[in-house]
């Protein structure tokens, strides 16, 4: 017994170590999120202040006074040494204060949050949408592999994986709102302006997830505990949706999760193409009208969201797999 | 196909000049928004129609391809060149080197690649093709490098690089001779898969207005114009957006060809692993008569598989066994000698690609063959049961032990979930666990190897199966734990009265723990009787031999002490 013995020690010590595990590993997520979060911020300041260019002389117009640049440049505060403009930048990081905008006049944080749920949602329903779709597709593409639903689901990624998601974009403007007149091609005030939108969002999100859920679903399918659930007699329909899926889950929100930034990308042209008023869009007119504080929030927002949404896959991630969620693994 | 695609690309962006019918920035506002040549109102001279200052569209897509193609290759070759090196070195030198390159990675990767992109390209005053090509290498070697660095891990504890290191190479000729050509396949695949990337996302930034200025000619900014002239030229959207998505689509294709010959890990549409269901086989012989058939027989077995080309193997060659209820049956041969093909075969458990090309396999006088999977599942777990040689990857990591126990005793027996629970308690503490809540509650990785065979045993013999197939069922165990775990089956199955094969390549074993031996060999029985005879008196040569491999074995330490005696629990 002495094997019993040993092994149930074993046992009673990961018992002991499994709510600090947990606790740990979040502790430790929380802490690299923040150290991401503040290299954001330190990287947005010194690519906006070294890449070559003066902010002040692309605000004024074209053949404006030396004096009225340096009176802009008083205004930003580029006048100051760099290290005296860190200094005031952080300062004002700490006290929420992201600067204020130039054209509306407003304080930055207001700016860019008052748009965020619009963002936010367009986002949220998106991936959603594309988790409904991808998954019972790659669920399906792995039954099978090589049938004709794995080719239709292979093909279909592929095209997903080389369409520009902004032709896609325009494309269905051209056709379901000019020509057919059936969905609203700007704004975000009905269910209905969510359609289009949300297609051009998913397109390539419900590709490289589709095969994502194919290869894990796979390769899950290939394992010995699945020969073990048969041996048990459990049915074929149990071992996919039950043994396979629960291990596949675990590259999904992974994969799920990286992709947050491409939605976020992908979210600044589809809020151009369809006028929604989020933080794209907002940035892009910054852009367009030299408003910097508003493109630097709009920057640290967005990362401070994609770090946050991905620290919430984390605890998916621990959720789904035992051997994180204790701590046995990194 | 994709190399075709991406040859027409490649020479439309080196001979643009020739190629196009037109040239690409002359402006002609009387010609503006001309429509297709096929359509009605088209001039013959603009196939593809004109935008709104009356250029014409073909000419700046041909130009295009140019800029599209050239910003691309660049910057992925930039990216590749840097973010490469980074990961060889981070990969091969390890330590604070690769702390410090990963930690940057994962900055960099936290973080939205386009915000990057619109920090910097929205204070530039000018965007020149090089400012471009800067931000798309500096957003994407971080891929190469990971990429290659997770190669490098690898390929760095092989063989070849641990003997160059003995006989005294430099770390730099180890890298650059030995483990770079090994990563390359890796990279070319990576670089091309990213070049479909960066090509799309030069086209985003044109688009949304932060790409290269004009007068240079960028796909994206002609989808823009397009976008703005989209009520009256459709033409303009369409065509733009077709090159794009074409140019993106082949070079995606000739990677995924690509990855097919060098690095197949790699390819975007993924590996095609054939999970197919089997199949009831339709056998001539019928079965017995259930009364006094034996608990299994198999007759005249022959499992093929087929082979790329070359003829099929004869796994199992013409088979045939019986095992009465109770008795304890041993096979015994080297790996591959058909052993665990046979009882896979039993247990329906077959690989996909091997076939039952004859043969019948009667459980209590029913043709298993015949069964379709549901009817299978109604024998397998509760009349027929097995184990595996590994239990740590034979069990879920995802489930608990209890759960996994439950479900074998729910699928068979009419129990709510409180009792199964109850009755899975039981069986822990039948296989000697000695304390079953916490094994219950515990997740197979956090048990011991010798206590996850039990857990699988549990299972087994949850449903009191009348014919238990344990393949190799502690060979992944230290030898301590092998004894005492088959002591511990042999007094479990005896007091049950179940029915066991006993597969291994030990004879010793077989020898201690069964009544019966088949020797196979080449997918072939050489030799079948009971245990103690075959030991005692072995016919077959190839009995002799694996008989005294087990003598040279144990001879060292129980001189001419009779090994093979059948071992009182």
């Amino acid at each position: 017994m002495s094997d019993a013995g040993a092994s149930v020690g074993g046992a009673a010590e990961t018992t002991i170590g499994r709510s600090g595990g947990a606790a740990r590993f979040l502790l430790r997520r929380l802490a690299q999120a923040l150290f991401v979060i503040a290299g954001v911020a330190c990287v947005t300041f010194f690519v906006l202040r070294l890449v070559p260019g003066d902010p002040a002389r692309l605000m004024v117009p074209p053949g404006s006074s030396e004096e009225a640049v340096e009176a802009i440049r008083v205004k930003l505060g580029t006048n100051l040494p760099l290290l005296e403009q860190f200094a005031t930048y952080v300062g004002g990081l700490l006290q929420g204060d992201l600067g204020t905008s130039f054209r509306y006049e407003r304080p930055v944080l207001d700016l860019v949050l008052s748009v965020f749920p619009a963002t936010l949602a367009l986002g949220g329903v998106a991936i959603l949408f594309s988790v409904v779709v991808a998954v019972p597709l790659g669920i399906a593409a792995a039954a099978q592999p090589g049938r004709l639903i794995d080719r239709f689901v292979l093909v279909l990624a592929m095209i997903g994986q080389s369409l520009p998601n902004f032709w896609i974009g325009v494309m269905l403007v051209l056709l379901l709102s000019i020509q057919l007149q059936w969905l609203p091609a700007i704004g975000n005030e009905s269910a209905a302006s969510y359609v289009l939108p949300v297609i051009t969002l998913s397109a390539v999100l419900v590709a490289t997830l589709v095969r994502t859920v194919r290869q894990a679903m796979l390769e899950a399918l290939g394992e010995d505990y699945v020969r073990t659930a048969r041996a048990k007699g459990v049915p074929w329909s149990r071992i996919l949706f039950v043994h396979a899926l629960k291990n596949a889950a675990i590259p999904l929100v992974t994969v799920l999760g990286l992709q947050i930034g491409f939605v976020l990308s992908g979210a600044f042209v589809v809020e151009l193409i369809f006028n929604w008023p989020g933080v794209g869009l907002l940035a892009l007119q910054a852009i367009a009208t030299r408003d910097f504080p508003v493109v630097q929030g709009v920057v640290i927002l967005v990362a401070a969201v994609f770090v946050l949404s991905n620290l919430l896959v984390d605890v998916a991630y621990a959720y789904l797999n035992p051997r994180i969620r204790l701590g046995v693994e990194q | 196909m994709g190399l075709l695609l991406v040859l027409i690309l490649a020479a439309c962006a080196l001979f643009a000049d020739w190629i196009a019918p037109h040239n690409p920035t002359r402006m002609a506002p009387a010609l503006k928004y001309l429509p297709p040549s096929w359509l009605e109102g088209g001039d013959p001279r603009f196939f593809l129609g004109t935008d709104q200052l009356g250029r014409d569209v073909l000419s700046r897509l041909i130009h295009g391809a140019r800029t599209s193609l050239f910003i691309g290759v660049t910057a992925v070759t930039l990216a590749t060149l840097f973010g490469v090196t980074m990961g060889l070195v981070a990969g091969y030198f390890r330590g604070w080197v690769d702390v410090i390159i990963t930690r940057l990675a994962d900055v960099q990767l936290a973080f939205p690649f386009i915000l990057l992109a619109l920090a910097i390209l929205s204070v530039t005053e000018s965007k020149t093709a090089l400012t471009i090509i800067v931000v798309l290498a500096v957003a994407d070697w971080v891929i190469h490098a990971r990429v290659i660095r997770g190669r490098v891990l690898v390929e760095r504890e092989k063989e070849y690089v641990q003997s160059a290191r003995t006989l005294g190479a430099s770390h730099w000729r180890i890298l650059f001779l030995y483990v770079l050509p090994a990563v390359l396949p890796t990279a070319i695949v990576i670089a091309l898969i990213e070049l479909a990337v960066l090509m799309l996302v030069e086209s985003v930034l044109s688009f949304i207005g932060l790409g290269i200025d004009p007068p240079a000619i960028s796909w994206g900014t002609a989808l823009a114009d397009g976008r703005r002239s989209i009520a009256n030229a459709w033409w303009m959207l369409v065509f733009p957006g077709m090159a794009i998505f074409l140019a993106v689509l082949s070079i995606n294709l000739l990677a995924d060809g690509l990855a097919d010959v060098l690095d197949p890990r790699l390819k975007l549409t993924g590996l095609a692993r054939r999970i197919i269901r089997r199949r009831p086989v339709r056998t001539a012989s019928a079965g017995r008569e259930a009364a006094n058939a034996p608990l299994l027989a198999v007759e005249d077995l022959h499992v093929e598989f087929p082979t790329d080309g070359g003829p099929a193997v004869k796994a199992v060659d013409g088979v045939s066994f019986t095992v009465e209820p109770g008795t304890r049956l041993g096979i015994v041969g080297e790996s591959g000698s058909g052993k665990s093909v046979t009882a896979m075969a039993a247990m329906g458990l077959l690989d996909p690609a091997a076939r039952i090309t004859n043969g019948s396999i009667a459980y209590k006088g029913r043709e298993l063959l015949a069964l379709s999977e549901t009817e299978l599942n109604r024998v397998r777990g509760s009349g027929m049961a097995m184990i595996f040689q590994d239990a740590s990857t034979a069990l879920n990591p995802v489930f608990r032990i209890g759960w996994q126990i439950e479900e074998a005793i729910m699928l068979h027996q009419p129990v709510g979930r409180a009792e199964a629970r109850r009755l899975a308690l039981e069986k822990l503490r039948m296989v000697n666990i000695a304390e079953p809540e916490r094994v219950a509650r515990s997740y197979p990785f956090e048990v011991s190897g010798g206590m996850q065979q039990r857990v699988m045993i549990a299972i087994a013999l949850s449903c009191r199966p009348d014919l238990l197939i344990a393949d190799e069922p502690t060979t992944a165990l230290d030898v301590t734990t092998q004894a005492q775990i088959l002591r511990e089956l042999d007094a479990l199955i005896t007091k049950l009265g179940t029915g066991i094969i006993l597969i291994s390549h030990d004879l010793g074993l077989i020898a201690e723990f069964t009544d019966y031996v088949l020797v196979m060999r080449d997918g072939r029985v050489v030799e079948a009787g009971p245990t103690a005879e075959v030991v005692s008196a072995p016919r077959h040569e190839y009995t002799q031999m694996l008989l005294a491999a087990v003598r040279a074995l144990d001879g060292a330490v129980q001189e001419e002490e009779p090994v093979l005696v059948h071992a009182a629990p």
